[in-house]
């Protein structure tokens, strides 16, 4: 009996290495990769081969399949990263079945259908493995490295990195992240782990055959991180020890074991099922990896007057004058076409430190274009754009952000299922210009003067409109960078925060930062600019400060058309 | 050149199989946009209804053929109504529809193996024995072909004649614009699913035939097929079957330079390729039903 | 036709919709279109245009207040109104960019009838108003131009023969002079057929005189709401954007 545990319990240390693998890739990265099991059998046959041809040593065996695996999870995750979500399901189980096919046909290296036989087990200091036991600790050894590495990635800050990226990739390389390379990190890290499983399942089992590294596989991996909680490891750990048990159970039952094999798919699918109908988070929700340092009050009731409250806060957040004044942005003969329609053409104009300049013109007058090209979301095609001196034109997001430079986009967005807190500490981990400390601390301190404090520890979409736009607005502030672009910022506010994000606006500006509003509610407008360009169809048609805006006929005619009764005053 | 010729004579056979399969496939993927990995699972239990009903009941073939269609129809209906649709209502990842899809697709393998055991059933009761597709079986091979490509015409003129067929032409085009013009997407979802769970009835017929059928049968088939349509492009049905006609050509043909064994390699290979390459599939929007 | 004349096609009352969790667009928004009118409701993007238009369509639920269509208090799903006489065009994509412009039009038309022989008649009278349809009926849709596009997602919804059309900015992106021409287009088509029309616009392009009268969106709520001499009178709706 104690025998038959200790072997559950190596298979139990290879599973779960095998799911951390999958939850880096999935729960982590976001990246839905159904080829874990190639990944395992790549290091699996690794291992053999270092040992039966090679003569390797250990460690040199466990060392190999984890290069290996890193090296071919480095090419695989250049081919997958940029493509569709949709389409990465699809193209992970053609690799997977292209992996199997290699493994039963490649005889040379794999020994084909038959596989490779004859694995010894490892020999640790002079001493072999031989007994159950002995290899039953050497495999949770190794398990719980790699959990406990896991575990560290999980609380890093390129933990929180690629959290972000797969919650928004696009905010997170606004935020200055490289998110392509971040996930493409993870994805390597997690094939090296499900590499030295492969090793380890060779090392104990003696052979190794395609059978075992087939789609199926994967299926079954996954359906243990889904049991556990994507994004959690514990929930991972037990979900393994659970999921490797119950077949094994099944086993048990005299009548069943000649279908053993057949059950255990029978159970995983009925499980994987009723976890994704009923239970969508898995049975453990993804745990924050940075956490509030108190304890939250009890929060009161989200009213109307609490809110207002909380936006009159605005006034009193801390704006640091900047030591030096902020660089001029500066936009030379931009262009940029989509598909024959010019939605920029040809604008040049220059954003100054210490004044609001707003940008406003009707739908589709290229605003959100020019910002987007501008911060380096979109490529122009022609024209350039400076920050001070440095030119900028073909610099990806996340360059731009580093130089100093926070934007905000459309509506709300933030990282939905980040805490409050995870999510200034993301903005302010590429911070270039923010005051030194902790990080955590930092953030806390904005969360506080917000009057958010209290959510900290709370994922974000579960957090009020207001309170979501107020958490925007605290990463302008933690982040304290020189140029600031804020994209439809008073986006459906009611006119008491209209009031209060305009004076906030003018404040950012009188501390010398560059700031730069795309808008569409004049009011605004009209209230926190000092300077108005006006766009239409992809070009400026007027610039100057408010007052002459708004009695300048050319702009009322762009939203009136010719011929209105308008007089010139 | 004999042997080519030969090789390329079976890929065709093979590659209409594949084509109806494909279109199965195309008619869910295509309107819904989900992944349905399940129909393995429908596939498998219509091809297991069939011989359960005429090799273990001794029911006419024709008899249980035909009774395998409302039962496969319904199971992919089931599926909708009871997995995918409340999906739908939460606004769901469409990880989630590909995890239940999947969890799906092997709770029935476990079942069928459970039931059925893991052994390849014969198709014992068809009136000619099972054989092998050689260049002396050509006759039956063609009636095959015949068979699988008129089930696939039977369903383009569906899609193009039919008021629903044009309801499913217009959510698979553009799933908004579709609710915007009042088009009830809930019915063509059903419809699809529907049509498309009863086409894998004459598809696995015509396989188990000749292959015999095995609890991986569905999830194999499924994997060509589902191959076949991304490969093709998801805009119309033919984009599928053509593509799927290719795959079982080229599956065919890479005999003659590679050992048997290595074809899965070749077509999973190629629908990477495609899918890196040319996400909206080599045809594209050309076809258009 | 001989039913008693209703004095409303559409009656909007206090309307408060948004998006859920504080995000309220409309604030108690009133609005009347009556049978045969043309109104025009102006606002910016987040004033609650597309709001209040998918509001009434049924694709979003109202949190307070009603909306009623020929008297009758309005429920049910945007398919369900569809049927009921309300067709609703959005901006933006609005066509079936894979399939031909015939195609479109009877896609559109079989939702609502069957019957050949008026589908038949309703299509003559939509290409009638818009010619270039007509010289591009097997053309696929997603290649033609912006405004041609524009006119088919318009006649798309005149295809259902509503009694009620919804317009969302269909002016968006088009040159004046077509927007011109798709104005007298959708006049002649409220003539022809005596629908009501409800178009909402950020801008407003001399074309547009032809609507009965304007309303403006402010934030939520209709801040102004005047005749025919409003439309002129471009200084006083400027100042009220």
């Amino acid at each position: 009996m104690t025998n038959y545990l200790t072997q559950i319990s190596i298979f139990i240390s290879v599973y779960l290495l095998l799911a951390i693998s999958q939850n880096l890739v999935l729960g982590f990265g976001g990246l839905f990769s159904i080829a874990q099991a190639a990944l395992y059998g790549v290091g699996a046959y690794t291992a053999a081969l270092l040992v039966l041809r090679l003569h390797a040593p250990f460690p040199l065996d466990l060392v190999g399949a984890f290069v290996l695996s890193c090296a071919i999870g480095a090419v695989l995750a250049g081919l997958l990263v940029r493509l569709r979500a949709d389409l990465i399901i699809i193209a992970t189980l053609a690799l997977q079945l292209v992996f199997s096919a290699v493994f039963r046909n490649w005889n040379a290296v794999t020994g084909g259908s038959y596989g490779t036989y004859g694995i010894p087990r490892p020999t640790i200091f002079g001493a072999p493995l031989a007994g159950l036991a002995p290899f039953a600790v050497y495999a949770a050894l190794v398990a719980l490295v790699a959990f406990a590495a896991a575990l560290a990635v999980a609380r890093s800050p390129f933990g929180l990195a690629v959290r972000g990226q797969r919650e928004d990739a696009v905010l997170a390389e606004a935020l200055g992240h490289h998110a392509a390379r971040e996930r493409t990190l993870m994805f390597v890290l997690a094939a090296g782990i499900a590499g030295i499983g492969g090793a380890v399942y060779a090392q104990f089992v003696g052979y190794v055959d395609p059978s075992s590294f087939d789609v199926n596989q994967s299926l079954s991996i996954i359906t243990i991180v889904v049991v556990g909680g994507l994004g959690n490891l514990w929930g991972t750990l037990g979900a393994a020890v659970i999921l490797t048990f119950l077949p094994q159970l099944l086993l048990l039952i005299p009548a069943t074991s000649n279908a053993a094999a057949q059950l255990q798919l029978l159970l995983y699918g009925v499980i994987l099922v009723a976890i994704v109908r009923f239970w969508p988070n898995g049975l453990i929700p993804e745990q924050p990896s940075v956490r509030a340092p108190r304890r939250p009050r009890p929060v009161s009731v989200v009213n109307a007057a609490a809110e207002a409250q909380a936006l009159d806060r605005l006034d009193a957040v801390a704006i640091e004058r900047l030591a030096s004044p902020a660089p001029t942005v500066r936009l030379e003969n931009l262009a940029k076409s989509f598909g024959g329609v010019r939605a920029v053409a040809g604008v040049s104009f220059a954003i100054e430190p210490g004044c609001v300049t707003a940008l406003i013109g009707p739908n589709g007058a290229g605003k959100t274009t020019l910002f987007n090209l501008t911060c380096g979301l979109l490529r122009p095609d022609e024209g350039r754009v400076f920050f001070g001196v440095r030119e900028t034109t073909h610099a990806p997001q996340y360059e731009v952000a580093r130089l100093g430079v926070t934007r905000t986009f459309q509506d709300v967005r933030i990282f939905p299922r980040l805490t409050a807190l995870e999510n200034l500490v993301f903005a302010l981990s590429t911070a270039a210009y923010a005051p030194k400390g902790g990080l955590r601390e930092r953030a806390f301190a904005t969360l506080v003067s917000l009057g958010l404090d209290d959510h900290a520890d709370e994922p974000a979409d579960r957090l009020s409109y207001a309170q979501q736009k107020l958490l925007m607005m605290g990463i302008v502030f933690a982040r304290a960078d020189p140029i600031v672009f804020l994209d439809e910022i008073a986006a459906g506010l009611d006119h008491h925060s209209v009031h209060a994000f305009a004076r906030l606006v003018r404040r950012l500006a009188a501390s010398g930062r560059t700031v730069c509003l795309v808008e569409h509610n004049l009011g605004f407008v009209w209230e926190a600019a000092d300077t108005v360009m006006v766009l239409d169809a992809g070009g400026i048609i007027a610039t100057g400060p408010p007052a002459a805006i708004q009695a300048d006929a050319r702009v009322v005619e762009i939203y009136f058309g010719q011929g209105s009764t308008l007089v010139r005053p | 050149m004999s042997l080519l010729l030969t090789l390329a004579l079976l890929g065709l056979t093979v590659g209409s199989l594949y084509a109806l399969f494909a279109v199965s496939f195309g008619v869910i993927y295509n309107v819904t946009h989900i992944f349905h990995l399940a129909h393995g699972a429908v596939i498998g239990t219509a091809g297991y209804v069939i011989f359960f009903l005429a090799a273990k009941l001794g029911w006419p073939v024709w008899l249980a053929i035909l009774a395998a269609v409302p039962v496969a129809a319904a199971l992919g209906a089931a599926i909708e109504l009871a997995f995918y649709r409340p999906l739908r209502r939460r606004d769901a990842p469409h990880v989630a529809f590909f995890l239940t899809s999947v969890g799906i697709l092997i709770v029935a393998e476990g079942l069928f193996g459970t039931i059925f055991g893991p052994g390849v059933m014969a198709y014992g009761f068809l009136p000619l024995a099972p054989v092998p597709l050689g260049p002396t079986t050509l006759p039956n091979a063609n009636l095959a072909m015949l068979a699988a490509w008129a089930f696939v015409a039977l369903a383009v003129a569906y899609v193009l004649a039919t008021r629903t067929g044009r309801f499913m032409r217009a959510v698979a085009d553009t799933p908004g614009v579709a609710a915007t013009v009042g088009v009830d997407l809930d019915r063509t979802y059903l419809v699809s699913f529907l049509l498309g769970s009863a086409l894998t009835v004459p598809g696995v017929v015509l396989y188990a035939w000749t292959q015999g059928l095995t609890p991986l049968s569905g999830l194999n088939v499924l994997l060509v097929a589902s191959a076949a349509v991304v490969i093709g492009g998801r805009t119309g049905l033919l984009s599928g079957a053509i593509a799927a006609l290719g795959l079982g050509i080229v599956q065919a043909v890479a005999l003659v330079f590679l050992p048997s064994g290595w074809q899965d390699a070749v077509v999973f290979s190629l629908l990477f390729l495609v899918i890196a390459l040319r996400p909206d599939g080599v045809f594209g929007r050309t076809f258009r039903w | 036709m001989a039913k008693a004349v209703l004095s409303s096609v559409l009656d909007v009352g206090a309307l408060h919709a948004g998006y859920g969790r504080g995000k309220t667009v409309l604030h108690g928004v009133d609005l009347h279109v009556a049978h045969g009118e043309l109104a025009l409701l102006m606002g910016h993007n987040g004033a609650g245009k597309t709001t209040l238009l998918r509001t009434i369509f049924g694709e979003l639920r109202e949190t307070a207040g009603d909306v009623r269509f020929l008297g009758e208090p309005l429920r049910g799903s945007s398919a369900e109104r569809v049927r009921r006489g309300i067709s609703y065009t959005a901006g933006g994509r609005a066509v079936f960019a894979g399939l031909t412009v015939e195609e479109n039009l009877a896609i559109a038309a079989s939702v609502v009838e069957t019957d050949a022989r008026r589908v038949a008649e309703r299509r003559a009278l939509v290409l009638d108003v818009f010619p270039q349809l007509g010289e591009r009926l097997r053309a696929v849709a997603g290649g033609l131009s912006g405004g041609q596009q524009r006119m088919l997602a318009v006649s798309m919804a005149v295809m259902q023969e509503p009694r009620l059309l919804l317009l969302d900015e269909p002016s968006l992106g088009l040159a004046p002079v077509l927007v011109e021409r798709l104005y007298r287009s959708i006049a002649e088509i409220r003539r022809r057929l005596g629908l009501a029309v409800l178009v909402v616009e950020q801008t407003i392009n001399p074309a547009m005189l032809a609507a009965d009268h304007v309303s403006v969106l402010r934030m939520g709520v209709v801040v102004f709401r005047g005749g025919e001499d409003a439309l002129h009178d471009s200084e006083r709706l400027w100042s009220m954007l």
